[in-house]
């Protein structure tokens, strides 16, 4: 599988706020990073997107310096990040994977512990921590513990810990894991304020919904590697596919759908579970021709759907298998 | 100091659970020392058995003058002299011990002959040898003056009488300027040991479990603080705890035995306070060495109970070390708490402050404090490689685990 690299309007020629050369992370046998290469310019809301396992969590503990690596090179506001340098670590907000939060502090005393690390000044970290609670809409779970919280408002508490110092990098790592809708939402919309008020943001997901609805630049990761960098557009005009039609038939003769898959353009036409899917460049006729076709041979069907290619589309065609898995 | 701030407030919320067993260790202070006093009581009261003489001998001086001497030690029990009386009396233990002069009783023991004196005593009673013992008494003095020629039998008993009524005059001395420290005060001391180690152990515990929680490093790793920093704000805050517990358990005891304390000598007290004060260093030691295994919260009250009975257990907190089997006596030397209970048993029998005294004191705290180093530095040993080690961070779930 070959690496695709896009380069949108996006942030172009601004100055790299992470830098990653050739990334090899190993776990034994494993390769968890193998020649990861990453570059996330300022103002970004930079997307890691992959299935499970692809090595999202391992690149940010790394650029992180929080595990050690066998190679390569991660340079963080152009200075290589090693986990003593603080003068860097002091710009950056981190939003774990894990809710990692005291069980014993309040909400309000947890947010205040977190920014404490990097804002001494008392008054200065009660404006900020304020702030942080009004932000993640914590107002009335301030003295709320932890084990009080449902999962989303856990998250928001999350969240509110890495933000409330006004870091102007922010790492979140998979923040909607198991959230209602409503939770969602809010942290999406926040992620979204964070960013305009300045914040560059690393976002590592497996929905990719959300990463194609928040992020400017997309890269998708498989076993390790990036596969494709780019904006949503660009990855999407990345693959062949431009449109994808999905018919429900109740049966479909095999003439038919030979015929279907011989019309020029047609690359993929399949069909399971009373279904019709079929994949062709956006150009606007290959629908037609195929509604055509199921008319000639007298094949009834039921409703008729045609979308444009979804992040999953990319990655299955990039990589052979769905996103999902 | 935030993080110094933030391990007092997660001690501060766990502070109804300690405060728990404050008041069950209140408990058992106030309540051991009124259980075990009996066997620790120091008074002296005179026993005094009921005995019968049965004299087939008729009335001589010899025999009137035992029956006289006995009856100075114990209260006289007539009887007849009638088989079934006897047995009677003995049975229902109207008379606890019964001496039947024999017939020719007094020619056999002025002749120098054997003489053969029969008693009957109750079983399992101290007092039969009591009475065992005062007629080998004033028989062995009565041959002292051997014939009673020249001086006449009466005079020869009443002679007898005299010298074992004669009273030695004892002086009871006590060494330093100081009035005796009760055994309540030595159990709270041993008990002490145990409250020590258990506060300090769930103080210390509860500090590192919060802060080592992988996700927890992780998050902490990411901030800008140096983890030495971070670490030493955690061993500040252990230390004042520690403090804090030994200055309550102190306090507490001199307020329960202040009285006592006020009059004992100040430098036995200084050295009760001094091997308190060991004991709470070791109580820190051992909790930072436990505490490095603790993974999770709820484990913490099993690993602190287990390692504080255990420890006070083997080193005589609970039982007495002299009531050990010598296998057991021999693993308990090799725990710490065991110098405790020794240094402190020897500061109670303390007989002067000279070197020699002293020395087993002196030793017994520096075995303490010897332990406390090596506790320390297997500990640190634990954590750092604790903290080099990634496979710390694999309880937090990732991609890679997912």
């Amino acid at each position: 599988m070959a690496e695709i690299t896009g380069r949108g309007p996006n942030g172009a020629g601004a100055s790299p706020v992470i830098k990653v050369r050739s990334l090899v992370k190993r776990y034994g046998e494993l390769v968890a990073l193998d020649h990861f290469e990453l570059e996330v310019r300022r103002g970004e809301i930079f997307g890691l997107l992959g299935p499970n396992g692809s090595g999202k969590t391992t690149a940010i503990n790394c650029m992180l310096s929080l595990l050690k690596y066998g190679k390569g090179e991660v340079s963080l506001f152009g200075e290589p990040m090693k986990s003593d340098n603080y003068a860097v670590k002091k710009r950056i907000g981190v939003v774990m994977q894990n809710v990692a939060v005291f069980n014993e502090l309040t909400v309000v005393e947890n947010i205040d512990y977190f920014c404490g690390l990097y804002v001494p000044e008392k008054a200065k970290r009660k404006a900020l921590t304020d702030e942080a609670i009004a932000f993640t809409g914590l107002d009335d779970y301030r003295k709320f513990l932890p084990k009080k919280l449902s999962g989303g408002l856990l998250r928001r508490l999350n969240i509110a810990c890495g933000i409330a110092h006004k870091p102007e990098l922010i790492f979140l790592d998979e923040p909607t894991v198991a959230v209602d809708p409503q939770s969602r939402n809010h942290i999406l919309e926040g992620i979204r304020e964070l960013n305009r008020n300045g914040a560059t943001v690393v976002y590592t997901s497996h929905y990719m919904e959300e990463v194609e609805q928040l992020c400017t630049r997309i890269m998708i990761m498989d076993k390790g590697k990036a596969v494709a960098t780019g904006t949503k557009e660009e990855l999407k005009a990345m693959i062949r596919t431009g449109e994808k039609l999905t018919a429900e038939i109740y049966d479909l003769p095999e003439n038919v759908l030979g015929e279907i898959r011989g019309v020029d353009g047609i690359f993929q036409a399949d069909y399971s579970d009373n279904r019709l899917t079929a994949r062709y460049p956006a150009d606007g006729r290959h629908m037609i021709t195929i509604l055509d076709i199921l008319r000639r041979g007298n094949v009834a069907f039921g409703r008729v759907s045609s979308e444009p290619p979804t992040l999953n589309d990319v990655f299955l065609e990039i990589t052979g298998k769905e996103l999902k898995d | 100091m935030k993080v110094f701030k933030t391990c007092n407030t997660i001690i501060k919320r766990r502070i109804t659970a300690m405060a728990l067993y404050f008041l069950i260790f209140l408990a058992l202070t106030v309540i051991m020392p009124i259980l075990t006093a009996d066997q620790h009581t120091l008074d002296f009261f005179e026993m005094k058995p009921n005995f019968t003489v049965i004299n087939r001998d008729g009335d001589t001086p010899l025999s009137e003058g035992l029956a006289a001497y006995l009856g100075a030690r114990g209260n006289k029990v007539v009887l007849d002299d009638r088989l079934e009386t006897l047995q009677d009396a003995s049975f229902y233990r109207a008379t606890d011990y019964i001496i039947i002069l024999p017939q020719g009783f007094r020619d056999a023991f002025f002749s120098g002959g054997t003489v053969k004196i029969k008693t009957v005593a109750t079983t399992d009673s101290a007092k039969g040898f009591y009475v065992d013992m005062l007629i080998n008494q004033y028989l062995n003095q009565a041959r002292f003056y051997g014939s009673p020629d020249g001086m006449g039998e009466e005079a020869l008993a009443a002679a007898v009488i005299r010298d074992l009524s004669a009273e030695t005059r004892v002086e009871t001395k006590r060494f330093g300027a100081g009035a005796p420290i009760s055994t309540g005060f030595l159990i709270y001391n041993r008990m002490l040991s145990y409250m020590v180690i258990i506060l300090i152990i769930l103080c210390v515990s509860n500090i590192t479990s919060a802060f080592r929680r992988p996700d927890m490093r992780m998050r902490n790793l990411c901030s800008p603080l140096k983890p030495r920093s971070m670490s030493l704000q955690q061993i500040l805050c252990g230390v004042l705890v520690s403090a804090a517990v030994w200055v309550s358990l102190t306090v507490l005891g001199f307020i329960m035995y202040g009285s006592e304390l006020a009059a004992a000598d100040r430098r036995t007290v200084g050295l009760i306070l001094l091997n308190t004060l060991v004991i709470t260093l070791l109580a820190l030691s051992v909790a930072s060495l436990v505490s490095s295994f603790i993974r999770s919260a709820n484990s913490q009250n099993a690993a602190a109970n287990f390692v504080s009975l255990g420890l006070c257990f083997l080193g005589g907190v609970f039982v007495p070390l002299d009531l050990f089997g010598e296998g057991l006596l021999m693993a308990s030397r090799f725990t710490p708490v065991y110098w405790y209970s020794t240094a402190l048993d020897n500061i109670f029998a303390l007989t002067s402050f000279e070197w020699g005294v002293m020395a087993p004191i002196w030793q017994a705290m520096l075995t303490q404090l010897i332990f406390t180093a090596a506790f320390f530095c297997l500990a640190l040993v634990i954590g750092k490689h604790i903290n080099q080690s990634e496979k710390s961070f694999s309880s937090v779930q990732t991609e890679l685990d997912a």
